[in-house]
């Protein structure tokens, strides 16, 4: 007892305070790095039976709040979603051109109907008619162009898709060994390996939203909110992706891996058949779920309204309208020839029956169009599509014509009938003809119509487009393939003399081209978006306005929104970062209070030996 | 921007995050101030950018309709100044007629045909004129010069026929028989003391028509047609008239133009080289017949070449110019010329088409050039060489251009008469077609569209004002903005840096 005890309790108190030096000199060391958390250790009286024989050093805790952590990296996942998705619509916004600039779509269109103008007052001027196909050519290079950057941002967002899914691997890996490590050691608790792991976790959120489970036995195990286990505490889900290196406009995720041009996501856990993540929807936050909703709908419906521009600028200017002429009965009627229905092309029949309005909308194909064609992509989104296969025998296409109809709003319905190239529909039992009409391209610029092919589908073998669906919709990408006529090109005084007879002068065509632009409204299909998911009637001239007011305010929505994010998340890492960070004033003062108490513990065995000597010495 | 994994204990995250947007608004606002434009992509602009999309295309097609205004009105101009020239050169004819008198050169034209010829040169220039390679006066055959030349109009080619012949054979038709002895298609008999004037039968179209005949005196027996075709007048000397005792025969032409041929009974013979007024009294009845015979034959002559002759070239030139490639009916005359029986149509090979413009009839002229000012606004401002009013000069120049006269009383009086026709023509009459109408119509479009351009001017500007609150900032605000992030930006630096030295450390 006695002098002997103090110096034991001073030498522990020697010991514990470098223990504590020891984590305070770490704590300032690491008030730096990334994915450290304070520690701090609380020294505790050392028992000898039932007598306090010194201090010894306590458990090493780190200050974590487990709450604030599972909310940083929730906000942490979607404020990458975000800022991902704010910079790939500020980068489609910035495609469109500074406003009133030289290169904006508007800007090009404006010009394209200008010159337009001009070659109205000027027809015979050789000037205003190159004029005319110089901007056009400029306003098909924008589009190309601008569907080019759509595209380059798609095959990008696939790349970057690739390098995020690496790196999830990657840090999945490290979790699981990290993890390992520390389940081998049930009883030390090491901080480290601990920090190590969540600084993994923490960077797994950026890329998705992750969820962290911590068990019992110190391990944890990972899955994203929409549920794909990530980790279950043994063995990580292998993600793979596989990537295609071009994306065009056709390249379009499907859940069928059959018809999918794209990559996609699969986890597969072992050697076990793998999960196509993306059909499942399991990332729904987090810089991989950006990427994908830019992939597969963002930058698709921008491609789409560059298409759906492209195929108006052609349409608008190519496309006649034919009306039915009666037939009298009875029973009464109306009749179309079809002679110049070009693939794609449409006829539209109204009719009553049994008191209800029906409408069908017959599409033309030469037998290569798909099966199911959506009503909005061929006008009419109320309408019944039929496909038409002009060439088929009369009697196949009117039976399946009849088949059709009788099949969706019952028997009774207008009767089809063909003779030569003429289509016939007249009342049926229990129903009356309305309105019968087909739309037409012009294909010939020198056909007798106003109507001109001004621009073609480069793609295919530059013929006009003309809505073909055979072998797929040739919509897709149009944007990316449309090209002056060069039929226009070498026979350029086309743009006004469009018959025989027709002299240099007459305003007549260069009036319709410009009035189909700027005054004729059309309707586009409701896959633009830019009615929600209505078709929207506007001029052509309008929908490229729309077009790029459309992605003006994507754009800034998304920086709204990315901005509110990160005032969340800088909030949440305000209060982690209090909560968990090293302060270096506290440090100090814990030095400080260390000091002295080593000081302090030093003197007293300063003490000791005093006396022992004094006691020697007697 | 992808946001790095966060990493407690870097305390500076924040604040640096702070920083750098406040650099950013910094460097944006000084892009505002170089650029003066809010935003450099539509998605800055705010929800305003639909009325920048919208303002510039309507800014566009402004810019159109102005350029159109701006071209229409240079052409307008230049068109009514070729008008203004064209109606003065019919003026000037007008005067030159009402000056000169008939003074043949060696050619046998007068100074005012010699001018008409000059003029008609001139017009052709004025009507094919062109501004920057379009036509003005070819309606929508703006590629076409819408008029041949002089020389062609006036002598054809070989195988296509001009004016001149055109007249002559017209000429021809009209007097009848051989050259120098037609009488307007009219034959004279000597039976006894019969003098006998007849029509052909049956009538052709051409030449005189007998409507009536009447004497003074008790002794000339005057029996007018008596409805019956050939129309035959005739006079029975049943014996000697006294002097000055009359005959008259009245005359019309195909078109019912009153004619009256007057002899009065002489004791002389008929004055050689003057007109044919007199017969003289002869010693018998029979010499007085014969006396009357010669004098109608020579007196009916002399009418058809003074009457016929000038409105034959009239009605040439005239239904010449007004021939379209389309309407060729009724323009030649049907060999043989002397005794023809009417009218053929022409066709593109053997006769000259003066006009090789735009003339389809569906169109006016104004509408072949519509120029659209405005939204819904649209001016004609076309015109066509070929317009009534053009003809009608065109006509006139040509026929003083296309006739030759002899220095005989007879011509001089032929002289007379075609000027007197062609000014007529050219006089500011109820039924005359008038160049200056083209021109004030023209006139008026160019003072509409001045108008318009100053609608347009003023709508500009108002566009450019919203496009301005729209696009634009305004420099003060701009720079007020920086001064105040300029403050803000080196307060937290100063902060910052005060913070960052107030560490325990420098103090231990």
């Amino acid at each position: 007892m006695g002098l002997m005890m103090a110096l034991n309790a001073a030498v522990s108190g020697l010991r514990t305070t470098q223990a504590a030096m020891n984590i305070t000199s770490q704590n300032v060391a690491n008030a730096n790095s990334a994915g450290y958390t304070r520690r701090v250790m609380q020294p505790i009286q050392q028992l000898a039976g039932d007598q306090t024989s010194g201090v010894r050093t306590g458990e090493v805790s780190r200050t974590l709040n487990v709450l604030t952590q599972r909310q940083l990296r929730l906000e942490l996942a979607g404020a990458n979603y975000t800022g991902l998705m704010a910079s790939y619509a500020g980068q489609l916004d910035k495609l469109f051109g500074t406003p009133g600039g030289p290169g904006a779509l508007d800007t090009i269109v404006n010009d394209f109907t200008r010159s337009l103008q001009t070659l109205v007052n000027e027809p015979g001027s050789s000037s205003a008619r190159n004029a005319v196909l110089d901007q056009a050519g400029v306003l098909a290079s924008q589009l190309a162009r601008l569907s080019d950057s759509v595209q380059g941002l798609r095959t990008e967002a696939e790349g970057q898709i690739g390098i995020a899914v690496d790196r999830a691997n990657e840090l999945l890996t490290s979790i699981a060994s990290v993890n390992q490590r520390i389940l081998a050691n049930p009883n030390v608790n090491d901080p480290g390996l601990l920090d190590e792991r969540d600084r993994h976790i923490n960077e797994l959120s950026a890329l998705m939203d992750v969820q962290a489970t911590y068990q019992r036995d110190g391990s944890v195990t990972l899955a994203t909110t929409a549920g794909l286990s990530l980790f279950n505490g043994m063995q990580p889900v292998k993600l793979s992706f596989d990537g295609r290196s071009t994306l065009v406009p056709q390249s379009q995720y499907s859940t069928d891996s059959a018809t999918r041009t794209v990559g996609t996501i699969t986890a597969s856990y072992g050697n076990g058949v793998g999960t196509d993540v993306i059909a499942n929807g399991m990332i729904r936050s987090g810089e991989i779920a950006g990427l994908i909703e830019m992939r597969d709908k963002t930058l698709v419906q921008a491609q789409r309204q560059l298409d759906e521009l492209a195929a108006g600028m052609s349409r608008a200017l190519s496309d006649y309208r034919v009306d039915g002429t009666a037939v009298a009965g009875p029973p009464a009627g109306l009749e179309i020839n079809f002679a110049d229905m070009q693939p794609g092309n449409t006829m539209s029949l109204e009719y009553t029956q049994g008191g209800v309005t029906r409408r069908i909308t017959l599409v033309a194909t030469e037998g290569g169009a798909p099966a199911m064609i959506a009503a909005g992509d061929v006008g009419d989104p109320g309408a019944l599509v039929i496909p038409f296969n002009p060439s088929a025998p009369a009697a196949t296409t009117t039976n399946a014509i009849s088949t059709a109809m009788s099949t969706a709003f019952g028997a009774g319905g207008p009767v089809p009938t063909i003779s030569g190239l003429t289509l016939r529909f007249v009342a049926g039992s229990s129903s009356t003809v309305g309105t019968f009409s087909a739309v037409m391209t012009e294909t010939d610029p020198a056909g007798g119509r106003t109507q001109i092919p001004l621009f073609v589908d480069s793609g295919s073998g530059n013929q006009p487009f003309t809505g073909s669906f055979e072998g797929g919709s040739h919509l897709t990408g149009l944007a990316q393939r449309l090209a002056v006529n060069p039929a226009l090109l070498a026979e350029r005084h086309r743009l006004v003399v469009y018959d025989t007879g027709i002299m240099q002068g007459d305003a007549t065509r260069p009036r319709f081209l410009l009035d189909s632009l700027t005054k004729t409204t059309r309707s586009f299909s409701p896959a633009a978006g830019l009615n929600g998911s209505g078709t929207f009637s506007s001029t052509v001239t309008g929908f490229a306005r729309r077009t790029v007011e459309f992605q003006g305010a994507a754009s800034e929505h998304a920086k709204r929104l990315d901005e509110g994010q990160n005032v969340a998340l800088a909030a949440i890492e305000s209060r982690y970062s209090e909560e968990t960070g090293v302060n270096i004033d506290q440090e100090m003062a814990q030095l400080v209070q260390l000091q002295t108490a080593y000081g302090a513990n030093a003197r007293v065995m300063t003490a000791v030996r005093d006396m022992m000597d004094l006691l020697m010495r007697m | 921007m992808a946001i790095s994994p966060f990493k407690p204990g870097s305390l500076t995250r924040t604040s640096g995050t702070n920083f750098v947007s406040m650099r950013n608004d910094l460097a944006d606002l000084q892009r505002q101030l170089t650029t003066g434009q809010r935003a450099d992509t539509y998605g800055g602009l705010g929800f305003e950018r639909r009325t920048s999309l919208d303002m510039r295309a309507r800014l566009s097609a402004i810019d159109g309709y102005k350029d159109t205004i701006d071209q229409t009105t240079l052409r307008i101009k230049m068109m009514t100044q070729n008008l203004e020239r064209l109606s003065k050169l019919g003026q000037d004819t007008k005067s030159d007629i009402m000056l000169a008198k008939f003074n043949l050169l060696s050619d046998g034209t007068t100074f005012a045909q010699k001018n008409a010829e000059q003029r008609f040169k001139e017009v052709v220039d004025l009507l094919n004129a062109d501004l920057a390679g379009r036509s003005l006066f070819a309606g929508r055959a703006v590629d076409r010069l819408p008029m041949e030349s002089f020389e062609l109009i006036m002598n054809g080619d070989g195988t296509r026929d001009g004016l001149k012949q055109m007249i002559s054979e017209r000429t021809q038709a009209e007097l009848g028989g051989a050259p120098g002895t037609g009488m307007g298609r009219l034959s004279s008999a000597l039976a006894g003391s019969a003098v006998t004037l007849s029509t052909e039968s049956p009538l052709p179209p051409f030449g005189f028509r007998i409507a009536g005949a009447a004497a003074t005196g008790s002794t000339i027996l005057a029996t007018p047609p008596g409805g019956g075709i050939p129309q035959t007048a005739s006079f029975d000397v049943t014996g000697q008239p006294a002097v000055g005792d009359t005959i008259t025969i009245r005359l019309t032409d195909a078109s019912n133009n009153p004619f009256t041929v007057t002899l009065t009974a002489s004791a002389s013979p008929p004055q050689s080289g003057a007109l044919a007024t007199t017969f003289q009294i002869g010693a018998s009845t029979t010499d007085t017949a014969a006396n009357l015979h010669a004098a109608l034959t020579q007196a009916v002559r002399e009418k058809a070449v003074t009457e016929l002759q000038p409105r034959a070239a009239m009605q040439t030139a005239e239904a010449f110019f007004a021939a379209t490639p389309s309407n060729l009916a009724n323009l030649r005359v049907l060999p043989p010329y002397a005794s023809s029986a009417g009218m053929t149509a022409a066709t593109a090979t053997d006769t000259v088409i003066w006009y090789t413009g735009d003339t389809d009839p569906t169109i006016t002229a104004r509408n072949t050039a519509p120029v659209r000012v405005d939204q819904g606004q649209v001016l004609a401002t076309g015109a066509r060489a070929n317009e009534p009013a053009i003809q009608n000069v065109l006509a006139q120049l040509g026929v003083l251009a296309a006739s030759t006269f002899a220095d005989t009383k007879v011509d001089a009086e032929r002289y007379r008469v075609t000027t007197e026709q062609v000014f007529g023509k050219l006089s500011d009459k109820p039924g005359n077609p008038k160049v200056s109408d083209i021109a004030s119509e023209l006139a008026t479009a160019a003072a509409t569209m001045k108008a318009t351009k100053d609608r347009h001017a003023a709508s500009e500007s108002m566009i450019f004002d919203a496009l301005d609150g729209v696009e634009g900032v305004s420099k003060e605000e701009a720079a007020m903005a920086i001064m105040a992030l300029q403050n803000q930006l080196q307060a937290s630096y100063q902060t910052t840096s005060m913070l960052s030295r107030m560490s325990l450390v420098n103090y231990l």
